[in-house]
């Protein structure tokens, strides 16, 4: 009977006989293909590659929030500067509107001019 | 000794070329880290400052705050000109959105082309830097600024102030620039080419700016405007030069108004001619006041025990102090011989208050009694130092009872308001304090701070010192409402109501002598529905030069009008 190689989960390689096969959950391996180092260095030069890209992505996203910030901040300023304006602008149509509408001042006493007796 | 093949020589370089850059690197990463990581950093790290807003200043309207300085944002308009694509279409734009506002001459813009910035307009407003932008102008730029804006334009101008070129502060705008500034922030950050900041990097710092408080003064506006009217008419009809007020609550010591005129816009501070009108003469300007310190010399006669209203004595129409002889204003027989304190002070004779100072040490102007009525004048009226206001002020000048040569003489006129320097803001503080119950204000011109357009009230502050007794302060109250009332002026109040007051001409000094040309008429008095509850004090002054204006009958009509509105405006219901 022909000898044979048996990869089993228990021992490993182990040179059996028929008898011993008997009963046994095991697997047969039989590498076909293996790496060479050509292989090897792509490999790893693609992980790099694309633990680079994913670096490259995140970066560029936080820049781009960045530049979308930067625009809200500027609309915020422009829209501060159009409500200063339109603050100081009403303001001022009040100002104008204010002095000639108190009540008080259009029914004020008049005060004559008095002699005085002595200083 | 074996001879060195090429490959040991090969081997020997190679050891000596590794060191060399091996020390070259142990030099430029650890002997020079902190020299390139510096060059590095300025490579692409900016700092930006961030710019704290400046606090609005607001008055009361009555319950309501207003603001009165606010900030507006405007731009500066600049052209490249080496920039620019179609020179026609700028001009043409510009001129037409911008049109008065454009200073600069077009050909001068475009006569150097290597000039890369030219500034062609200023205080743009957001209305027209938007239709700028819309334009879409090639080499047309801009630049923001913060301007502040007065919408009220001339209204209490002394008061609110302005801060200047150079970052000199007048008015509240200095004296209260504290709050008023705020702090600026910064941002270190990495930045790209066009300076916009980015978050990467670890080494960003960002200290945000703290905007400046929006301060309340306690001015209200109503009050000051009707003030500032009422000082604006006097001048036209007494043709004086100057005019100022205060009206002020004797209770708290809070400033309703402080009016100066003739007066200026301070959006436009440079247009004036003449700076004095940027002063506040209130507080800033001491003067000889004459008959108005009448009332602390009596004060301080009283609080001392010393004399009564009603206490006598002979009236000749002068008095003899060492070598001088002080007459009188008032020279009629009517007061002549025994009269009352009362009457001199109803008459506003010089006899009177000089026979004051006499008894305050057994009849004689002595070093004692010198003392006795500069402690009144210093330490209880606060004469001669500053009132403690929020604002910039004079101490005013009164020499001591021991300094110098004259002292008898100086203080016989001292106590009818000559030979000394106060301010206005000082004789109405210490007025208050006379009618009020006797106790001293700190005078304020701060109500408190506005967030969120709300109006935060500071607590009022206690009484600074008791200045005099509840019962001087009293027996004070009934000797100015009869002096007002004896002296003429009571008619033109309104009924119901009560009212006191002192008036007071000063002569002023030119080339060392007293001249009538001009005089500083002044008037100072209270009102309330009754004599125990003083609502407001007024103080007046009126000059120009060339006029003899008097302060019962020029200072005093002014202060009635005054007077009149404050017990409407207050809605004093009378107790008649």
């Amino acid at each position: 009977m022909a000898e044979a190689y048996f990869a089993t989960r228990r021992t490993g390689n182990i040179e059996l006989s028929a008898d011993w096969a008997r009963n046994r959950n095991a697997v047969r391996h039989e590498p076909r293909a293996t790496l060479g180092p050509v292989s090897h260095t792509i490999t790893v030069m693609l992980l790099v590659l694309v633990v680079g890209l994913i670096y490259i992505t995140q970066g560029t996203k936080a820049t781009s929030y960045d530049y979308a910030l930067n625009s809200v901040n500027d609309e915020i300023a422009s829209l501060e500067a159009q409500n200063n304006s339109l603050a100081a602008e009403n303001a001022r149509i009040v100002a104008a509107a204010a002095g000639e509408q108190n009540e008080v001042a259009l029914t004020m006493v008049d005060a004559r001019t008095a002699g005085y007796v002595a200083e | 000794m074996a001879k060195m093949t090429r490959i040991g020589w090969l081997k020997v370089g190679l050891v000596l070329a590794v060191a060399v850059i091996g020390v070259r690197l142990f030099q430029v990463q650890i002997i020079e880290h902190g020299k390139y990581m510096a060059a590095a950093e300025s490579e692409h790290m900016r700092k930006f400052e961030l710019l704290a807003e400046r606090g609005q200043i607001y008055m009361l309207d009555g319950n309501k705050v207003v603001p009165v300085v606010m900030n507006e944002r405007v731009w500066t308009v600049f052209v490249d000109p080496s920039y620019v694509g179609n020179e026609s279409l700028v001009k043409e734009k510009l001129d037409e959105i911008l049109g008065k506002k454009i200073f600069a001459s077009w050909d001068e813009v475009f006569k150097d082309k290597s000039r890369q910035y030219y500034e062609v307009a200023k205080e743009v407003t957001w209305t027209e830097i938007s239709q700028v932008e819309k334009a879409n102008l090639k080499g047309v730029g801009r630049k923001m600024a913060t301007k502040r804006v007065y919408p009220y334009g001339e209204l209490a101008s002394q008061v609110l102030g302005f801060v200047n070129a150079n970052n000199v502060g007048y008015g509240a705008e200095g004296a209260l620039n504290k709050d008023l500034a705020g702090e600026n922030g910064v941002l270190k950050t990495v930045a790209d080419v066009n300076n916009i900041p980015l978050t990467i990097g670890d080494n960003n710092i960002e200290v945000p700016a703290v905007n400046g408080k929006n301060v309340a003064l306690s001015i209200d506006m109503n009050v000051q405007r009707t003030t500032e009217k009422i000082l604006a008419e006097a001048i036209g009809n007494l043709g004086a030069d100057y005019a100022s007020a205060v009206v002020m609550n004797p209770q708290t010591g809070r400033i309703y108004a402080m009016a100066n005129l003739p007066t200026y816009n301070p959006e436009e501070y440079w247009k004036v001619s003449d700076a004095n009108v940027y002063r506040n003469r209130i507080l800033e300007d001491p003067y000889e006041p004459a008959s108005v310190m009448k009332t602390f010399t009596f004060a301080q006669g009283i609080e001392l025990g010393k004399m009564k209203p009603t206490d006598t004595y002979t009236n000749t129409g002068t008095t003899v102090v060492e070598d001088r002889t002080i007459r009188n204003l008032w020279q009629e027989s009517d007061v002549r011989g025994t009269i009352s304190f009362q009457t001199a002070l109803n008459y506003s004779l010089n006899t009177g208050s000089i026979e004051v100072l006499r008894r305050l040490d057994g009849g004689k102007i002595t070093k004692k009694g010198r003392e006795l009525l500069y402690e009144a004048y210093h330490d209880k009226f606060g004469f001669g130092k500053k009132t403690g206001i929020e604002m910039y002020e004079s101490a005013g000048t009164v020499v001591g009872p021991n300094e110098g040569y004259g002292l008898n003489v100086r203080y016989a006129n001292m106590t009818f308001g000559q030979g000394l320097d106060v301010t206005m803001m000082q004789i109405a503080a210490a007025f208050c304090s006379v009618i009020n119950g006797g106790e001293f204000f700190t005078p304020t011109v701060v109500a408190g701070e506005v967030i969120n357009g709300v109006l935060v009230e500071r607590a009022v502050k206690p009484a600074a010192w008791r200045a005099i007794t509840d019962s001087t302060s009293t027996v004070m109250r009934d000797m100015l409402i009869e002096a007002r009332q004896k002296s003429g002026m009571a008619w033109m109040d309104l009924p119901g109501y009560v009212i006191g007051g002192k008036s007071g001409t000063a002569e002023t000094l030119k080339d060392g002598k007293y001249t009538s040309d001009p005089t500083i008429a002044s008037y100072m008095g209270f009102g309330g529905a009754s004599a125990d509850l003083p609502e407001y004090v007024v103080m007046v002054r009126i000059s120009g030069e060339g006029k003899t204006l008097q302060g019962g009958a020029h200072a005093a009509p002014i202060f009635t009008k005054i007077s009149n509105y404050m017990l409407e405006y207050l809605k004093i219901r009378p107790e008649v």
